[in-house]
């Protein structure tokens, strides 16, 4: 059971993590559901859909952010930076998605920006072809129909 | 897919995995996701993943930024003549084509509109206006620079900013009601407006300002209708006001109001300020800070409540700090622009500013010089005048003068807390690309900068000398 001020997760594989409050409400929907019912704040709150490891991410992520939100002396904007550079970093692909996807449903803002931004820059400067490559995007159309498109090119200036 | 053999379990376990490494999840993710993610790409990027499948056909459409920023035909046009006229047809046939595709009627966050355009272009852009307002846009930006053009825009011939569609009720226009009878276009969600090179009133903006309830950021550069600003209201969300090389201005008053942060840079002009409690950003540039007692006074009972004060000068060594009789007791980050003509050092005027703000963490330094021969004088005896809590120096536009290092030195001898140096030396003229002998430039002054800043920066100090 979690002391006050502590909040206990419980992931959909039944993994539980003890967390500070102020870590948790990182995440609004956590957020909405401790101020709606006080009973998630003495019992334990599960997190569905999301596994153990993913959770444990996510919490090394909120951890390193709620503090700095208290005391800003302590951790300047560039070591957050360089922490969060380092944390997509160390992402596979599998994890990435299921990062945004669980940040996504948790609703932590932050997070879920940074998550974006290292796909977008996945995507950035490359071709269909190699965008296909690194995400197995399968090309599903037909010839004829990817002709169209190329023809239509609605980018082009 | 092919599985290295191992045995057993542990071989199962890899081959499941392999099997979840190449499916396609990004395709799986809910639309607002990759929508979100493709809003961070350019326009043209985000379009161009069109051909990926089926499923990325039209998400780019629903896009929350519509960035229409046409760096490279800008670039293009700078070094051709006589194409601006086919260009700017191209450039509105791109715009119009692209909204077509984005008729499905999201909501957007952000339009920008970024070309040499002129008054002849106004149809076009009155629509895309319309097209934004009409998608609750919180942020719009009409740039219609004259960069690409090979001569300067007459005022008549700007493109005049349709107040009608913000506040239709106080400019009721004809052709417009008739269009839309019933459309209200939606002002209330705008968060922030940019004009440049837009012809706007004083009168209208301060319309603009009571009728948009949201209006955080309000930017103005080149208006030859703003002659007079009165911004006196305490109910104004406004937080972020810029005035720019606005020529024909003559008077700004900002008084009672919420404001956080005020940009000015143009010629001298009189300026109230009066009871801005919040203020804390301040920004003075162009000729204006050729007259600094006028404004040190006009700032001098904000002084101790800022937290970043930027300055662009143009020639230091006539503007000594010297009339700076009180302190910038709160300030953090100090921002200095300099273009000199010639290296006559500027070392100890900011050494006047940095002695006056005695809790300052940053200082940010960008010197425009002129990509001429580097100037070898005798560098100066340091001047002692410590900067107790100085612990970041960027410095951008860094070529190699005398007064460059003489400026280093002088940061290291009294900053001893000193954690980080950066230095950019890029050439900082060119905003969209350089020719091939630019970057030669730029590669030779990088050298130059390594060579004489590794010698003089103790290890201590972290030294960043950013590269091409």
């Amino acid at each position: 059971m979690a002391s006050k001020g502590n909040l206990t997760l419980k992931s959909c594989n039944g993994k539980e993590f003890i967390v500070e409050e102020k870590v948790a409400v990182m995440s609004t929907t956590i957020k909405n559901m401790v101020d709606v019912d006080d009973s998630f704040a003495q019992g334990v709150i599960p997190i569905i859909g999301v596994d153990g490891k993913i959770l444990a991410k996510l919490i090394e992520y909120c951890k390193e952010h709620a503090e700095a939100d208290e005391d800003e002396e302590v951790k300047s904007e560039e070591y957050l930076k360089k922490f969060d550079e380092k944390f997509v970093d160390e992402l596979n692909l599998n994890d990435l998605y299921d990062l945004l996807k669980a940040s996504n449903y948790l609703e932590i803002t932050k997070l879920l920006n940074l998550l974006c931004q290292k796909v977008a820059s996945m995507i950035k400067g490359k071709k269909p072809e190699e965008i296909r490559r690194i995400f197995n995007i399968k090309n599903d159309f037909t010839p004829e129909e990817e002709e169209e498109i190329n023809r239509q090119n609605p980018w082009a200036f | 897919m092919a599985t290295r053999g191992r045995p057993g379990s542990k071989r199962c376990r890899k081959s499941s995995k392999d099997e979840y490494d190449s499916k396609d999840h990004i395709s799986k993710l809910p639309d607002e996701l990759i929508i979100s993610i493709l809003s961070l790409l350019t326009l043209k990027q985000a379009a161009a993943t069109s051909v990926l499948s089926r499923r990325w056909r039209e998400l780019w459409s629903f896009t929350l930024r519509l960035d229409f920023l046409a760096a490279e035909a800008l670039n293009l046009l700078d070094r051709l003549e006589g194409v601006l006229v086919r260009e700017r047809h191209r450039y509105v046939r791109w715009v119009n084509k692209v909204l077509r595709s984005c008729s499905k009627g999201n909501n957007i966050e952000e339009f920008r509109v970024f070309f040499n355009l002129d008054i002849s272009s106004k149809k076009s852009i009155d629509k895309w206006l319309m097209f934004a307002l009409s998608r609750k846009v919180q942020r719009i930006e009409l740039n219609l620079t004259l960069d690409g053009g090979t001569s300067s825009r007459r005022d008549e011939d700007c493109y005049t900013f349709p107040c009608k569609f913000f506040i239709p009720r106080k400019y009721p226009g004809p052709r417009l009601r008739s269009m839309n009878p019933c459309t209200s276009f939606e002002i209330k969600y705008l968060r922030a407006l940019s004009l440049t090179f837009v012809r706007v009133t004083g009168e209208a903006v301060q319309d603009l300002l009571r009728n948009c309830p949201v209006l955080e950021h309000l930017s103005v550069s080149d208006s030859p209708d703003l002659l007079k600003l009165e911004i006196c209201d305490s109910s104004l969300v406004l937080k972020r006001l810029e005035i720019c090389y606005c020529h024909m201005m003559k008077f700004l008053e900002i008084r009672n109001t919420n404001i956080l942060s005020l940009k000015y840079v143009g010629k001298k002009i009189d300026i109230v300020l009066e009871n801005a409690p919040l203020l804390v950003d301040v920004y003075v540039g162009g000729d204006m800070t050729s007259h600094m007692p006028d404004v040190l006074s006009l700032l001098s009972s904000y002084l101790s409540q800022l937290d970043t004060f930027a300055l662009e000068i143009r020639h230091f060594k006539e503007n000594k700090m010297s009339c700076l009789s009180e302190k910038f007791d709160n300030l953090k980050h100090l921002v200095v622009e300099i273009d000199p003509f010639c290296d006559t050092g500027f070392s100890l005027p900011l050494m006047d500013l940095l002695s006056a703000s005695p809790c300052l963490q940053k200082l940010s330094l960008q010197v425009y010089w002129s990509r001429g021969p580097v100037s070898r004088r005798r560098i100066r005896e340091v001047v002692r005048t410590p900067h107790l809590n100085l612990k970041q120096v960027e410095f951008l536009g860094y070529y190699g003068n005398a007064g460059d290092i003489e400026f280093v030195k002088n940061t290291l001898a009294n900053a001893p807390q000193l954690e980080k140096i950066v230095v950019d030396p890029r050439n900082r003229w060119y905003p969209y690309s350089l020719d091939s002998e630019e970057i030669e430039q730029d590669k030779a002054t990088t050298r130059r900068a390594k060579r004489q800043l590794n010698k003089i920066v103790p290890p201590q100090i972290e030294l960043v000398i950013l590269d091409l």
